[in-house]
């Protein structure tokens, strides 16, 4: 293919982000869309962003593709310093919610657009039309005017439109949003393994958590503008870095219990002024979090809760069945906690039942900076 | 500076003259004296080339040049405050009951075809009509054929605006309590608000401008200023600079609502 | 807060039959869900409860007396629709203030209801907003308030929560929760998604195609799902059905499912050629467990990962078996396994589901065996 910037010929390219701070002026208020956020995209590497509305995801995703300048920071390909160059020069693929076709033509058509700008034979073009749309199976529907189809195919479509080039890095932006569930799941096993096939780097946004963590091969955790954690779905979930992090991944989020340790006769107890009072001798370097935290944040996911013979006292407050499990909702001196446990029948409103807690799984959280301390 | 950027410029200028030039012929002839506007070569800066003169606005404000502007406001905001009421309760019957009788797209079409007639072919019938009722030359002769010519064009832009408002948002007043009346008071015109003006003031201007039947079905009694225009000949020579005064006079109103409702008319256009 | 009765409820829309033969009792301050895929006639029925729509044939009773020709407000009912419904021209204030100003309530009385409401659901800091500048769970937050504000005894809510991010999503069903035990009005939850089913599980009508198919608490919807619909529809993940060929060995009853081979007893109930097993993603393990494949009532089989689909804080493994849709497992962790690896996956064949061929429900594999 040959783009002539140098360094950044549409190989493996790995992508870094310096700093990179977004404002915007809306009027005489400025809102800081993205802050300071410092990020590196490896090659092959599918990664996630994901957060809450108006987290800044979409934006520093459209500052890496190019749509957005930074205010300030600077976007690195390479090694090589992209930050003023245009998208186009960027030589990225984008795939939006509302697939991007030029309606009037052809599937086919729309498809071989983006090759026939360069001098590839038509021989060839068609060849790798025809490749791209077997694998998508849309190749039934070559001859087809693009504004005819329904929408899953017609995001189809642009998916093709993007892998036929050979860009250095795919983007997305909630791609799958618009597709019907049925075709979502069979899109997204696809996407997955276009990232693997042709061994580029995917970057994807959406607000489906589930849709991200099947994909991601890690995943940038923001709210606020800011990255509060980028790591493996499976450390995100079992080793969170803060309370955000905690409550947002998985579903029902931690349990977070406000409490006090006491350090009494050689053991630490987590302790609340209502009563509770919980051996936690076991966790690693304790003494020395007690020397210097006297209120912690104890978080705990309900999956981690059991019942147990003997334990924390909690009341059942009520209860949501999942069919074969169930979350209790449950008060234990003065906090509030829900387990996830096996589905019992006959445990009822108002029981009173013994908790304890899976004790490799627990983690403490300084109450100010809301981060973890073990 | 990029050579893309020089030719767009060189274009916008060439269209900057066929638009803005006669626009500017217009206002300096209205200021001009009788005698200047015949000369050879054109005389075209004022001061310049040419003393600006008062005398043809004198001549429409001595004479019943100015009545002809007060019937043309009677004649188009009676025409377009009848037709509103019909019109905002049709759209909404298109919008809101597609499945109902005579609300289908052919209806819908069949009542589009009565703006879409040719005015020349219409005029002649139209004026035998109104001539045989003995209304010629009367003030509710054009006011009504106004009226009845507006009402698709109202219909056709509200439905538009009607749709975009959610049915859910009716289902909500109603169960709120509001009955139609209220719903439409409270609730559909506000939303519609922007929209409703706009449309109001695109109907109007329509009329504002018409000239062919201002002209036929109007005599000596009901002149607007569109019907004035023929009648400023002198033996041989036209006032051109009076017509260059009606013109500028008659641009007033439009102007106004251009920068009224500029962003509502922008969205008309474009259909959202 | 009354018992509702709906008899023989029927509707038609545009020349078919949209609602056939309703016949539903919901307790008084209960909490209900009607579950049900899209155009299954949930909205329709919640349109003839609230009183917008009457119905072609059938009556309404609340508390035993007659309210088909009520409209909402003499009925008392409130609704909240998919899309919130809210006046875009005016404040939340005024929103919220809407059906009050209809019963014309003096100005004081107005403000304090308004404000008492909105201080339950917490979003007095937003009442002088317009609803552009409220986000998605603020803006249910006052369709809500709107819809408690005038003491409406029924609140119905249709589909409220499709357009709600998860955790936004999590927090309104406890909000839901905690308005029905505190003010004690009837709630009608209408809803295309399972999970709200489980955060509600005591009263459930599953609707489908405008009938009702099956009414009863979660646990009886998930255990004894009367045909294959309700099986796959209530349950936190789709049920897994294969279809299997019955052929008789011996004196036993064999089911080829074409991943392997289910023996059972021979009983009056497995009659026929073809049978719709059932198993639940939840009751596979992966791993085998007691080595023989034929041990006791553990059926094995084996698979391609397809992709591992992570789930609020489990994985979904869809396994690829060389069927025509693959089996998705579920593992209540998060544990993502990369497409292509081959797993040995396990169920019991007790907590298989049986369904004949038109998807009736027979029986659970456990009752058969014993």
């Amino acid at each position: 293919m040959g783009n002539l910037y140098a360094g950044v010929v549409a190989f493996l390219v790995r992508i870094f982000l310096d700093k990179i701070t977004k404002i915007f002026k809306k009027g005489k208020t400025s809102i800081v869309a993205v802050k300071d956020v410092t990020l590196e995209i490896p090659e092959k590497t599918f990664v996630g962003l994901l957060g809450p509305s108006g987290c800044g995801k979409t934006t520093t995703l459209r500052i890496i593709a190019g749509l957005e300048k930074p205010s300030s920071g600077r976007v690195y390909f390479n090694d090589v310093d992209v930050t003023d160059w245009d998208a186009s020069k960027r030589n990225v693929a984008m795939v939006f919610q509302f697939p991007a076709l030029y309606p009037t033509l052809s599937v086919y058509d729309n498809i071989a657009t983006p090759l026939r700008a360069s001098k590839i034979s038509e021989q060839e073009i068609r060849k790798q039309v025809l490749e791209v749309s077997e694998f998508l199976g849309i190749k039934d529907y070559l001859s087809e005017k693009a504004s005819k189809l329904d929408i899953n195919l017609r995001q189809k479509v642009a998916i093709a439109k993007v892998m036929v080039r050979d860009p250095t890095v795919f983007i997305l932006d909630e791609p799958l949003t618009v597709v019907e569930p049925k075709a979502r799941i069979e899109l997204r096993a696809k996407l997955k393994e276009i990232q693997l096939k042709l061994g580029k780097s995917m970057i994807y946004v959406s607000h489906d958590q589930s849709e991200v963590m099947t994909l991601s091969d890690k995943i940038a955790v923001m709210n606020n503008g800011e990255v509060l954690q980028y790591d493996t779905p499976e450390n995100l979930y079992n080793k969170p870095r803060n309370t955000f992090v905690g409550w947002f991944i998985g579903s029902p989020g931690m349990n977070f219990i406000d409490c006090e340790l006491i350090e009494e006769s050689g053991k630490v107890y987590l302790t609340t002024v209502e009563g509770l009072r919980y051996d936690i001798s076991f966790l690693p370097n304790i003494h020395d979090i007690a020397s210097s935290y006297r209120k912690v944040i104890f978080g705990i996911r309900p999956e981690h809760i059991a019942l147990s013979s003997r334990g924390v006292k909690a009341k059942c407050l009520h209860m949501e069945r999942l069919g074969n499990m169930m979350i209790l909702h449950m008060e234990a001196y003065g906090r509030k906690i829900r387990a996830k446990i096996p589905q019992i029948s006959q445990i009822r409103v108002g029981n009173e039942v013994y908790i304890d807690f899976n004790k490799e799984k627990i983690i403490l959280f300084d109450p100010k900076t809301g981060k973890a301390i073990i | 500076m990029r050579s893309s950027h020089i030719l767009g410029l060189i274009g916008l200028a060439i269209f900057g003259v066929f638009i803005l030039g006669p626009l500017y012929i217009t206002i300096i002839t209205a200021i001009k004296n009788i005698n200047d506007v015949f000369t050879i070569p054109p005389k075209l800066i004022p001061y310049a080339d040419f003393q600006p003169s008062s005398e043809a606005f004198d001549f429409i404000f001595n004479t019943r040049g100015k009545y002809t502007f007060v019937t043309s406001l009677i004649v188009a905001s009676t025409a377009t405050a009848i037709a509103l009421i019909p019109s905002l309760l049709a759209a909404y019957g298109f919008s809101r009951y597609p499945k109902a009788a005579m609300n289908d797209e052919r209806s819908f079409f069949t009542m589009l075809t009565l703006r879409m007639v040719p005015p020349f072919a219409v005029v002649l019938p139209i004026f035998l009509y109104w001539n045989q009722l003995g209304l010629f030359d009367t003030y509710p002769s054009l006011i009504w054929t106004y009226t009845v010519f507006s009402i698709p064009l109202a219909v056709w832009l509200l439905k538009g605006f009607v749709d975009d408002v959610s049915p859910s948002i009716e289902d909500a007043a109603k169960v709120d309590g509001y009955g139609f009346l209220d719903r439409l008071r409270r609730y559909i015109i506000p939303i519609l608000g922007p929209a409703l003006a706009a449309t109001i003031a695109l109907v109007w201007l329509f009329l504002w401008n018409e000239f062919l039947f201002a002209l036929k079905l109007g005599g000596s009694r009901i002149v607007t200023y569109t019907a004035y225009l023929p009648q400023l000949r002198v033996g041989q020579r036209v006032q051109w600079n009076v017509l260059g005064a009606i013109g500028v006079l008659g641009a007033i109103p439009p102007l106004i609502i251009l920068i009224l409702f500029r962003k509502y008319l922008i969205r008309v256009y474009l259909g959202r | 807060m009354p018992t509702i009765k709906l008899i023989n409820i029927c509707k038609r829309s545009n020349g078919s039959l949209i609602l056939k033969n309703i016949n539903l009792e919901i307790p008084n301050k209960s909490l209900y869900v009607v579950l049900g895929p899209p155009r299954s006639g949930k909205s329709a029925l919640g349109r003839i409860i609230a009183g917008l729509d009457t119905p072609d044939a059938g009556r309404i009773l609340f508390d035993d007396k007659d309210v088909t020709d009520l409209g909402p407000v003499e009925r008392n009912v409130s609704m909240v629709f998919q899309d919130f419904a809210l006046y875009p021209h005016l404040t939340a204030f005024d929103n919220i203030a809407s059906p009050l100003r209809k019963l014309k309530l003096p100005k004081e009385e107005i403000r304090k209801r308004v404000l008492e409401v909105a201080e339950y659901l917490k979003i007095s800091q937003r009442l002088t907003h317009y609803p552009s500048e409220l986000s998605g769970g603020e803006k249910q937050r006052v369709a809500i308030a709107r819809a408690l504000v005038k003491g409406a005894q029924i609140i119905i809510l249709d589909e409220p929560f499709l357009r709600l991010d998860l955790k936004v999503r999590e927090d309104m069903r406890a909000e839901l929760h905690r308005l029905q035990k505190d003010v004690g009005v009837n709630v009608i939850l209408l809803s295309s998604d399972p999970m709200d089913a489980m955060a509600f599980p005591e009263n459930i009508a599953f609707m489908q195609g405008g009938e009702l198919v099956q009414v009863g608490n979660l646990i009886e919807l998930y255990e004894n799902p009367k045909n294959i619909s309700v099986a796959r529809y209530v349950g936190m993940i789709e049920m897994n059905v294969i279809q299997a060929k019955i052929a008789r060995k011996n004196d036993k009853r064999i089911l080829d499912t074409g991943i392997g081979e289910i023996t059972l007893p021979i009983t009056p109930q497995l009659s026929g050629s073809e049978i719709l097993v059932g198993i639940r993603p939840e009751h596979i393990h992966i791993g085998e467990e007691g080595g023989h494949p034929y041990a006791g009532n553990i059926f094995t089989f084996e698979g391609r990962v397809k992709i591992s689909e992570v789930i609020g804080s489990e994985t979904i493994i869809h396994l690829d078996v060389g069927l025509a849709e693959p089996i998705r497992i579920l593992i209540p962790t998060i544990y993502k396994k990369n497409p292509g690896e081959v797993l040995r996956a396990t169920f019991n064949i007790k907590d298989v589901y049986l369904f004949n061929a038109n998807g009736q429900f027979i029986c659970r594999g456990g009752s058969i065996l014993g």
